[in-house]
């Protein structure tokens, strides 16, 4: 059978459209923010002060505010390794945008929460973020460090509801100082202080984050 | 069809799909180039901006570095905005007239803490409010709780009633959806909440937003 020329055209075309659609992302409409700004802590590393839920730096697609801050000698497993006794379901995964040392870069995590979804019940949350091959970022001011978000989940499998990052900040906060981390509550400002409710997604977040260091 | 309009047709119809398919390839191209391109990176002026100082950790024995953000956490707002009068006054009608909350209450009175806006998901369009009350007695009792279940995208809403056991609820959180005029969400805290036999039946479908 001869082949036309026209009919080649098409294929490649329909391959085109094909190859187009297939990377199309699923963007899920997320919540937005008019504070999304980079945080800069020196030496070449930067932070987004909102985690994303999906892997594109959009401030109408932001998840939650950056809240806390290990830092000193701190890596991810090291932070999850110490609150797991409390914090031990997996969450659904969220992304930060990171720059170490000049290197913009996505990491990707579902955190660790109190308790399992339910109909009526509730769940504190929390994500951690580094530059995924070493985990942890490092710089001579903040030693080896890593930054997180904060939330509540409410009534996951029922009237779903998401808020309170300020109440997680907290409980993580007492927590690690209750071991003997030394903790400072919201000891920094992030620039993401923001307050209003946008569909089952409410932002109490005062703007300042927690420092612990971690030995 | 006469063999000389065959042959026009099908000189033209080859050229038609021709361009057809030329078409289409620019534009699978144009598409696959949007897409690759609307999650890149930032301008590569933010790689060596640094962004914004913050505050290096303390030092134990020595003064507490200062706050380059300082300046800016004055400025900055304190708490949720309150809604606009006519807003706030249109939910206080709701809930005076709303059926379903008078339901749940019981009788008991209550006063309005604070009323502010409630958007959809992408902080855009106006939904409502969320309105705070306190009760002037605890609410014990077995009540089937308005709530509300978004969607996948967290556009739209599925209205929902729960079967729960409220035990000594002091407070509630309401939504008012202000463009149907009513209460679509009463929820007593989560430590006054326990489930009754009957609320298993609700769990989430696919599809809805979960997780976050």
């Amino acid at each position: 059978m001869r082949v036309k020329k026209h009919h080649l055209y098409l294929l490649a075309a329909v391959c085109a459209l094909a190859a187009g659609i297939a990377l199309l992302p699923v963007n899920v409409l997320g919540s937005s923010t008019t504070n999304l700004r980079t945080l800069g802590f020196g030496y070449g590393d930067s932070i987004y002060n909102y985690d994303f839920e999906n892997q594109a730096v959009d401030a109408r697609h932001v998840d939650w505010a950056t809240s806390l801050l290990f830092y000193n000698n701190a890596n991810v497993n090291k932070i999850k390794g110490i609150l797991e006794g409390s914090y031990w379901i997996y969450g659904s995964k969220e992304n930060a945008y990171l720059n170490d040392t000049g290197s913009w870069q996505w990491d990707q995590d579902g955190g660790q929460k109190t308790e399992l979804p339910s109909c009526l019940g509730s769940d504190a949350h929390y994500r951690v973020y580094a530059p995924s091959a070493s985990d942890d970022f490092y710089n001579p001011n903040f030693g080896y460090y890593l930054f997180g978000t904060t939330h509540h989940d409410h009534h996951e499998l029922c009237d779903a509801s998401y808020n309170d990052s300020e109440g997680t900040e907290h409980d993580i906060a007492n927590r690690m100082s209750a071991r003997g981390y030394y903790t400072r509550y919201d000891y920094a400002w992030f620039y993401n202080a923001q307050f209003d409710t946008q569909g089952n997604h409410s932002f109490n977040n005062d703007g300042y984050a927690t420092y612990i260091e971690v030995p | 069809m006469s063999r000389r309009t065959s042959v026009w047709w099908g000189r033209s119809s080859s050229r038609l799909v021709s361009l057809a398919a030329w078409l289409v390839a620019i534009a699978g191209t144009a598409s696959i180039l949007a897409i690759a391109t609307s999650g890149a990176a930032p301008p590569r002026t933010l790689a060596t901006q640094h962004g914004l100082p913050v505050r290096v950790p303390p030092s134990p024995g020595h003064a507490d570095p200062s706050d380059p953000g300082a300046p800016a956490a004055a400025v900055a707002p304190k708490g949720a905005p309150s809604a606009g009068a006519a807003d706030a006054a249109a939910s206080q009608a709701v809930l005076r007239d709303d059926a379903a909350l008078a339901q749940v209450l019981h009788g008991i009175a209550y006063r309005v803490e604070s009323v502010s806006p409630w958007t959809d998901a992408a902080g855009e369009g106006q939904l409502g409010t969320v309105v705070e009350i306190r009760l002037d007695r605890p609410l014990t009792a077995t009540a089937r709780l308005p709530g509300v279940r978004f969607d996948a995208g967290g556009a739209t809403y599925r209205r929902l009633l729960i079967p729960a056991k409220v035990t000594g609820a002091t407070t509630m959180r309401l939504l008012v959806d202000l463009r149907s005029q009513q209460i679509v969400s009463a929820m007593p805290p989560d430590a006054a909440l326990s489930p009754t036999p009957d609320t298993h039946g609700l769990y989430a479908a696919p599809g809805d937003r979960h997780g976050s």
